[in-house]
């Protein structure tokens, strides 16, 4: 069994009037051989529609707290870079 | 249960680890299958015309240690009385964060983003007050060029 795995999985299509839904989740499955354990991360990613016209559309599923967070930490980090680097500059003669 | 084991302590041996790892390896199933797409959209909610769907983020850790020993090494025969011990150990983690709603509708299909404002606010708060620390570190005069002047 590899260390990573990704998977997309699909679910159970839902019907509801003229549209079929059908859940769409990617897994990663984190697994250290010989050891007795592992991690797995599964997320929603999109959904699939299908209209009564034979039409599919894709909606993607955004997580925006994590999309929020990640800006939060790239300006800490972008910050934090500025600082250092300004230091360094500093302290040439 | 003592004399148990001096009986006949190679065929309880074996039969011990065995039926540990098998404990072991049905929680790790139990675990593994946790990664299903089932785990991370909800049951559809239906209220009229129109079908909800919760969806969440799961992350599940696990992990497990196994171990044997005696006081005897193995292929000596010894006199004094055989202790023996089998023990594991084990922990998990399972963390679930709603993400969306999915709301299928006759009009169509939209997706309503779940915000964690708890924890957006606590973020943005660290942020702001760590780059407000950087950026008056920044502006202090620097100590070296004092020093150099003098």
């Amino acid at each position: 069994m590899s260390l990573i795995q990704f998977e997309t999985q699909a679910g159970r299509p839902i019907l509801t009037g003229k549209i079929i839904v059908t859940p769409i989740a990617k897994v990663l499955r984190l697994q250290i051989p010989g050891l007795q354990g592992g991690v797995i991360w599964n997320r929603p990613v999109a959904v699939l529609v299908e209209r009564e016209d034979g039409s599919q559309e894709m909606i993607h599923v955004r997580d925006v707290t994590r999309l929020l967070l990640l800006t939060l930490a790239s300006l800490a980090a972008g910050t934090m870079i500025f600082w250092l680097l300004s230091r360094g500059f500093r302290r040439k003669p | 249960m003592k004399e148990e084991i001096i009986i006949a302590p190679n065929e309880k041996e074996p039969a011990k680890k065995a039926a540990g790892l098998e404990t072991i390896q049905s929680t790790l199933d139990k675990f593994l299958s946790a990664a299903d797409v089932g785990a991370v959209y909800g049951q559809p909610i239906q209220h009229g015309d129109t079908i909800i769907i919760p969806s969440a983020e799961v992350v599940s850790g696990m992990g497990f240690g196994l171990g044997s020993g005696s006081n005897v090494e193995p292929g000596q025969e010894s006199n004094e009385t055989r202790n023996e011990g089998v023990g594991g150990g084990g922990g998990g983690h399972v963390f679930s964060r709603p993400v969306a709603v999915i709301i299928a509708s006759p009009e169509g299909v939209r997706i309503e983003p779940v915000l964690d404002l708890t924890k957006i606010i606590l973020a943005a708060l660290t942020t702001f007050g760590f780059m407000a620390g950087m950026l008056a570190r920044m502006s202090k005069p620097n100590k070296d060029h004092i020093e150099l002047s003098e």
